[in-house]
């Protein structure tokens, strides 16, 4: 099991890879950040890849988009979720 | 300008196999949307579709397309609608220049393609080519247009939702250019795992059978099938009832988003606009709206809000067709301003199927019970992905 | 059909493997061997600076529109020269959107791997590079795709005046034509027909002094496409 850092670090990199965010190297994503709206700005297709990252990457599946508006708040967030199910 | 009339149609779709079968269904309220069967799919058995219950070799039985020959499920769908709006006219005058074919659709052969490439990728030596060469869109119209014997113009658009539609304003300005005299309109587009999958990736395919226009609406069910209508001028029509007049029509781009419609509907709101404009009719001459009403959350709301924009206070019965044979795609368009025209002639505005309860961000709830239209004009939607938006607007001839 | 002499071409953009060029002139030529069109767009997007987040979002086929709009617009602002309801964009191809349609097929093919991308989906719909276009331009007008079998230039020049609304007074119109290096080993000759050609026409154009823009017609378009 990934320390916290670790999976942080991770995701950065799987979310520039899904998201095709190719002006962004992991550095640039603060994990504190929003990633909708302000911050990152991703919208609601981007909302449903990272859906598909929890899924593929990590065999959690989030039933709707109204779920995934607390866990995809941040990279921190979506870490934090992932550690909850793990340990669970 | 040149009055252009609607003088034959022909459809098939999970609500029926020919006009005279949707006519039942919609007189009826009988929903043609069930669990998926036919189509092999892993969701086969608990998707919810709009599945014309036939296979494709039953299909090309009824178009007459000899099944031995390559073809798609979009071109045979394409091909029984065609042949049933041109029933009344003389092989020679399909045949003469002056008759165009016009035809949208999204999902073209790709039916075939997607059986064929699994085994293909797994094996280069399985599957056969012949399955595959149908593959793009124009596929669909070109065999349409061979077993119908249109020798002149004709093409495919591409415009996702509003496909058919356009295909229908396209063939109305051809009309008016002058350019031709009669133009046969419409679309198809078959099932396919390809976008079963997709929607359910947008999260916008719902697992119930869909409500247009609810407030607990959860999505979309995909449909499929095709519908066709015969354009003339009055000359070119001859002795062929006209059954509605195109009075004009309108294409705008959203300009918002990919998928999503802005949420004051923009794109909708002036594409509406600019059709009554176009067909010299204002919102009080308007009988009803054949909305887009998908069910989707988005959708239902920023065309809901289009409408309220532009009509007021007045807003004339708002109906979606969509409960009786799901979101049929590219055929969405002509299919269901078919159905209209059907109704409309007999004196009754198509109910919204699945309705339960009216959405809270919107003054209207669509159009349900018995009424008559109180007058024989119709603004019928369609708006595809990409902000595509196109309306219409018809006269129910007497 | 009538022939579409009441527009004038005001503009060109064409983009070829390694080459962006526009109005006469190289805009961009490329110093990589890449022969894909969709790569020369995203080297020219850096190298001219062009600043759109949602540029690499987008598919290849409409990387390619994107930018060959772009450059147009950037020397014809359509939506500010008119009323953006009046502006419209038309565009046909042979290739439909198989840039995107087999990349997802790819994410539902195997059982084993089944994770359908609702990213890649958006773009398995050739007229999506019509909304990009819109949405980064503010273009609001008439639009439409259209699927052809084969290269058909003649097309739009004699179509122009037929299929347009009478209120449009402006437009992007062209082919982009996209076969993605994937499909070489099964159709090797499509992948080298990939270009991109656009024009903008306009009703009334304003012209500087000196400024003479060709009738919108089959034979000034066959010059251009050329």
């Amino acid at each position: 099991m990934d320390s916290k850092e670790e999976l942080v670090a991770k995701l950065k990199v799987q979310i520039i890879e899904a998201l095709k965010l190719e002006d962004k190297k992991p550095e640039d994503i603060n994990p504190d950040e929003p990633l909708f709206m302000d911050g990152l700005g991703l919208d609601s297709i981007d909302a449903l890849e990272l859906i598909v990252i929890l899924e593929k990457n990590y065999g959690l599946k989030i039933e709707t988009a109204e779920e995934g508006k607390t866990i995809f708040k941040t990279v921190h967030t979506m870490a934090d979720y992932i550690i909850s199910k793990k340990s669970a | 300008m040149t009055d252009v009339f609607i003088t034959g149609a022909g459809s098939i779709s999970a609500a029926g196999d020919s006009v005279d079968d949707s006519l039942r269904a919609i007189r009826s309220l009988k929903t043609g949307i069930s669990p998926i069967s036919i189509l092999e799919s892993r969701h086969t058995g608990h998707f919810l579709a709009g599945e014309i219950k036939k296979s494709n070799e039953n299909l090309a039985e009824m178009a007459g397309w000899d099944f031995s020959e390559p073809t798609s499920r979009t071109a045979l769908l394409a091909m029984i609608a065609a042949k049933e709006a041109v029933r009344n006219i003389e092989r020679a005058d399909l045949k003469n220049p002056r008759t165009a074919l016009i035809s949208g659709n999204s999902v073209g052969g790709m039916g075939n393609t997607e059986k064929f490439y699994s085994d293909f990728r797994k094996n280069n030596d399985s599957g056969h080519l012949r399955d595959v060469i149908c593959h793009e869109c124009g596929s669909s119209t070109e065999q349409t247009a061979l077993l119908l014997g249109i020798d002149g113009f004709s093409t495919t658009i591409s415009t996702a939702c509003s496909s058919s539609l356009n295909a229908i304003l396209l063939g109305l300005r051809l009309i008016r250019s002058g350019a031709y005299d009669r133009v046969i309109a419409g679309g198809s587009d078959g099932l396919a795992r390809f976008t079963i999958n997709g929607f359910n990736s947008l999260m916008i395919y719902s697992n119930e059978i869909c409500r247009p226009f609810s407030a607990d609406r959860k999505g979309l069910n995909l449909g499929e099938g095709a519908g066709f209508v015969v354009l003339e001028t009055a000359d070119a029509a001859g002795s062929r009832k006209k059954l509605a007049r195109v009075l004009g029509g309108a294409n705008t781009c959203d300009a918002y988003h990919q998928t999503a419609s802005s949420p004051d509907g923009e794109g909708a709101y002036e594409a509406m606009r600019l059709a009554m404009k176009s067909a010299a009719v204002n919102s009080a001459d308007i009988g009803f709206i054949k909305a887009h009403g998908t069910a989707t959350p988005n959708n239902d709301l920023s065309e809901g809000k289009a409408i309220e924009r532009l009509f007021g206070n007045e807003i004339p019965p708002v109906t979606s067709t969509k409960g009786y044979t799901g979101h049929t795609l590219g055929a969405s368009g002509s299919i269901e301003v078919i159905f209209s025209i059907l109704a409309a002639r007999e004196g009754f505005i198509p109910q919204n199927l699945n309705f339960n309860s009216k959405m809270p961000e919107l003054s209207f709830a669509p159009h349900t019970g018995v009424s008559v239209p109180a007058t024989p004009f119709i603004l019928a939607n369609a708006f595809g992905f990409g902000g595509n938006n196109t309306s219409i607007v018809l006269e129910i001839c007497t | 059909m009538t022939s579409g002499t009441s527009f004038q071409i005001t503009g060109y953009c064409k983009i070829s493997p390694g080459l962006v060029y526009r109005n006469g002139e190289v805009v961009f030529q490329s110093h990589s061997q890449s022969t894909d069109i969709s790569e020369t767009a995203a080297e020219a997007y850096r190298a001219l600076k062009i600043n759109y987040p949602k540029f690499f979002k987008m598919d290849r086929l409409c990387r390619v529109s994107y930018l060959a709009a772009k450059l147009l617009l950037d020397r014809r602002n359509l939506p500010l020269l008119y009323n953006p309801y009046n502006v419209g964009v038309f565009l046909s191809n042979t290739s439909s959107s198989i840039a995107s349609d087999l990349p997802f097929y790819g994410t539902i093919r195997d059982a084993g791997n089944f994770f359908p991308s609702p990213a890649v989906f958006t773009y398995t719909l050739s007229n999506i590079s019509l909304g990009e276009i819109c949405i980064s331009s503010g273009i609001k007008g008439e639009n439409c795709f259209f699927h052809h079998a084969a290269d058909d230039y003649g097309f739009f020049p004699s179509a122009a005046a037929d299929i347009l609304h009478a209120e449009t007074s402006a437009c992007i119109m062209g082919s982009i034509e996209y076969f993605p290096p994937e499909v070489k080993t099964v159709f090797p000759e499509k992948h080298s027909r990939n270009h991109a050609v656009l024009v903008t026409i306009e009703k009334k154009p304003e012209t500087r002094s000196g400024e003479d823009f060709p009738a919108f017609t089959a034979e000034e378009y066959k010059k251009i496409y050329a």
